[in-house]
């Protein structure tokens, strides 16, 4: 018998490392001073009391709601839950995607250290070279060399918090998050936080630097195709094949299938330098 | 039934909109900032600063960019191949700032360079 | 599901017991009092633990510690702090990314790689022209030639295993500390010149430009016996006299041979040591990679005395200096010493022209009477550049050593001084 709802453990997984991840950046949020990123992401892991369990732990909570939420995306396509929505809903539900993928990335950036930076630096470049929208984008999110990271900090929280409470309001009921699979989830991502340290890159000259892992395709194609096409063309082509999926599956879920082996090829390629 | 209510309040909305979006996209204007390099260079010598370098020339000092023109990341100094590297993504540019190899396609950004009495002003753009 | 209900128990309690752990964590972790960093801004974790202080020139609140130590300056923990570490920055495996940064020295580790004491290509080359293992005819650069390549390659013969056990200890490449003793005191890259003790409180040696003559004599000791001979030591017959109470009362050196003492040389009576004349582009190579020391030395007597302070090729000599119209050499220590010229009826005399300088001034040498080498197949003895132990045992012998008048010889046009060795 076919499932005719995704599985409820992914989904509310989903949710409760979500809203671990709120509260744990509203901790680690205070101590931190966005006019010395460095300083204070160092200051969390090494002043703080609990800075460092804090700090890997929201890390620990927003990498497993990204990464759950793709799998919660998968599910939905499974059980062809875009039949089931109007397409405005879709849209949007779609859209939650690409904008925790820019909370998760914009928490890189406001680190502060080698990878931040130069991650921000190439996302400012980037968001420059949208058609229209390109200037207005990069002074919302990025805008690392007129304003270091301070907008890359506001964007991180308003997204966080707009996709959290719009899709609490209109997509899952919050209430309704049980206490084990909070306590499941704090379990799993609190004993990531004590066991395997957060990484930071200190300034160097070393001739390679790596981008954040979920970048890492994205990283190496830019070094052989021109920035629009392969920073920005080919990481919207899966937002538009799941956009138009309810309208032609079949070739969307090819174009789905075959830009996710080339991004595993290319992960590996930029991994492996 | 769409009246001319409706529309007044979506153009109430959306005008509010705007209006809130071209504040938060404003910049506090900062003035260029300066940079004064105190130490004395040997022809052929080069220095490397937070974010420019400078190599002193037959015709005067050269401040580079340090940021390429590729997408913006902070170059390194490869001191054995007498090049300047992106860690990104591995463009090269040689001392002069001529782009050699890699994606960025173009050569190094000059910024402007003044003589003064303690040493020399270099202008680095924000 | 079944075992939800076990689930639903098990879970609060999994959890109170995480954040008794969580807690036991937190107390036993040590934690700085502030973010630590250096003048510039850099962030340098290192210094809420190390309290080590280098020189003026490399302060630990300018530089830090982390450029040259490597490891990660942003952490605090002991494990996560040392990864990547290194104990002797200087060491040629490293330089690049210490010394040799882009904002420090960064042109100096690629030519002190190519020079003669990291190289040694004279005395490999030289060796196995001797033992017939390469034929006569203009030095050549050759893969293996050198002690980087050896090390590398692991090849060996009669005289490359004769280098390997007797002379494979005197290069930069030596790793500071690999062997006991003295030979362990010997090589480390820079620092095998560079380095000399620091205070006690200090807890760190110092970095200095003022090289001692010590630093170099810890190799230049051997075959034409330089480095005594600057000094004024004589390297006697072994017979430790005069006895005292019982035991060796003569001088020795760090080796155990024992030495007494004979007039030094001017220039070491007067001050100066060894880096005062000797180039850098002498000593740390000038970016050529050159076969025998003939074409690596430049400094000459000319260059200061009656010179215009250029060496052979052309470099202006650091310490000379002309004040009313006269010519002196200022030191490495700030002493200014006045540049006698030369002798102008002997030192210019027609019928002198040829001679170099040594050949009148130089009145005694190391001349060493019976040399002999042998090597014992059956014992082992250590290579010095692999490390390990192998298989044939070499000893040098002599008859004895005199300070004799040298004897001359002529080196193209020239007439020179030779010195056994």
């Amino acid at each position: 018998m076919s499932r005719s709802l995704p599985r409820r453990w992914v989904s509310w997984g989903l949710t409760a490392s979500f809203f671990l991840a709120l509260v744990s950046g509203l901790i680690v949020s205070y101590p931190f001073r966005e006019e010395i990123p460095l300083v204070s992401t160092v200051g969390l892991e090494t002043v703080i009391p609990f800075g460092a369990f804090f700090r890997a732990f929201h890390y620990y909570t927003g990498q497993l709601t990204f990464l759950l939420l793709g799998w919660h995306l998968v599910e939905a396509l499974m059980v062809r839950a875009e039949k089931r929505r109007s397409p405005r809903a879709w849209f949007f539900l779609v859209g939650s995607l690409p904008l925790v993928t820019l909370a998760l990335f914009t928490g890189y950036i406001v680190r502060g250290d080698q990878t931040g930076l130069s991650a921000g630096q190439i996302a400012e470049h980037l968001a420059l070279k949208l058609p229209f929208l390109g200037v207005v984008v990069n002074r919302l999110l990025f805008s690392i060399s007129e304003e270091g990271v301070h907008r890359a900090f506001m964007a991180h929280i308003y997204l966080s918090l707009a996709v959290f409470v719009l899709s609490g309001l209109w997509h899952f009921r919050l209430r309704t998050l049980r206490l084990d699979d909070l306590l499941l989830w704090f379990l799993l991502a609190g004993i990531l936080a004590l066991f395997w340290p957060v990484s930071l890159e200190a300034e160097s000259f070393a001739p390679l630097i790596k981008g954040p892992w979920f970048f890492l395709g994205v990283q190496e194609l830019l070094r052989h195709l021109p920035p629009f096409w392969a920073g920005v063309v080919f990481p919207l082509l899966p937002l538009l094949a799941l956009w138009l999926y309810r309208f032609c599956p079949r070739v969307a879920g090819m174009v789905l299938s075959l830009w996710l082996g080339i991004y595993f090829w290319l992960t590996c390629v930029g991994a492996w330098r | 039934m769409f009246t001319r209510r409706d529309f007044l309040k979506k153009l109430l909305w959306t005008g509010l909109a705007g209006v809130g979006l071209y504040t938060a996209t404003r910049f506090l204007p900062r003035p260029p900032r300066k940079v004064l390099v105190k130490e004395q260079l040997k022809p052929g010598q080069i220095l490397i600063k937070e974010s420019f370098f400078v190599k002193m020339t037959s015709k005067g000092p050269v401040a580079l960019s340090r940021r390429c023109p590729h997408l913006g990341c902070l170059l390194t100094y490869a001191s054995e191949e007498k090049s300047f590297v992106c860690p990104c993504h591995q463009s090269r540019f040689d001392l002069s700032g001529r782009y050699l190899a890699g994606p960025a396609k173009r050569d190094l950004f000059k910024l402007p360079v003044k003589k003064t009495e303690g040493g020399i002003i270099v202008e680095v753009p924000s | 599901m079944c075992g939800g209900l076990a689930v639903k128990r098990v879970l609060p309690l999994l959890a109170l017991f995480f954040l008794v752990v969580l807690l036991g964590h937190e107390f036993l972790r040590k934690r700085s009092p502030k973010v630590f960093t250096t003048t510039s801004g850099r962030i340098e974790m290192c210094l809420a633990c190390h309290e080590e202080r280098p020189e003026k020139a490399h302060a630990r609140n300018v530089v830090g510690c982390s450029p040259c130590h490597l490891g990660d300056p942003l952490r605090i923990d002991k494990d996560l702090a040392h990864r990547g570490i290194v104990k002797n920055p200087a060491d040629l495996r490293v330089a690049e990314k210490t010394c040799g940064q882009p904002v420090c020295h960064p042109d100096l580790p690629s030519r002190v790689k190519k020079s003669l004491m990291a190289t040694n290509r004279g005395i490999i080359d030289t060796l196995r022209r001797y033992w017939g293992e390469i034929e006569e005819g203009n030095a050549r650069l050759t893969p293996h030639g050198s002690v980087r390549g050896l090390m590398q390659s692991g090849e060996t013969s009669l005289a490359l295993d004769y280098f390997r056990k007797l002379c494979g200890s005197c290069h930069l490449w030596l790793k500071k500390g690999q062997y006991e003793g003295f030979l362990g005191r010997k090589g480390g890259g820079c620092v095998a010149c560079h380095l000399v003790p620091g205070k006690k409180e200090a807890k760190h040696p110092v970095l200095t430009k003022k090289i001692p003559v010590k630093n170099c004599t810890r190799c230049h000791n051997r075959s034409g016996r330089i480095g005594l001979t600057y000094q004024g030591l004589y390297e006697s017959e072994g017979y430790g006299t005069p006895l005292i109470e019982g035991e060796f009362g003569a001088e020795t050196l760090e080796d155990g041979r024992f030495v007494e003492r004979i007039p030094p040389d001017l220039h070491y009576k007067a001050g100066l040591v060894c880096a005062d004349c000797h180039l850098q582009e002498e000593t740390m190579g000038d970016g050529k990679e050159y076969v025998h020391l003939e074409e690596s030395v430049e400094i000459t007597c000319e260059a200061c005395h009656g010179g215009k302070g250029l060496s052979r090729k052309g470099r202006p000599i650091p310490g000379v200096l002309k004040a009313q119209n006269k010519m002196l050499f200022k030191d490495l220590q700030g002493k200014v010493h006045p540049l006698k010229p030369p002798d102008p009826i002997n030192c210019r005399h027609k019928v002198h022209q040829r001679l170099s300088c040594q050949a009148c001034h130089a009145p005694r040498v190391p001349q060493c009477y019976g040399c002999h080498v042998r090597r014992d197949p059956n014992e082992k003895q250590l290579d010095k550049i692999s490390g390990r132990e192998t298989q044939g045992a070499w000893e040098e012998f002599r008859s004895y050593m005199r300070y004799e008048t040298p004897t001359l010889g002529k080196q193209g046009e020239r007439v020179v001084i030779l010195v056994p060795g």
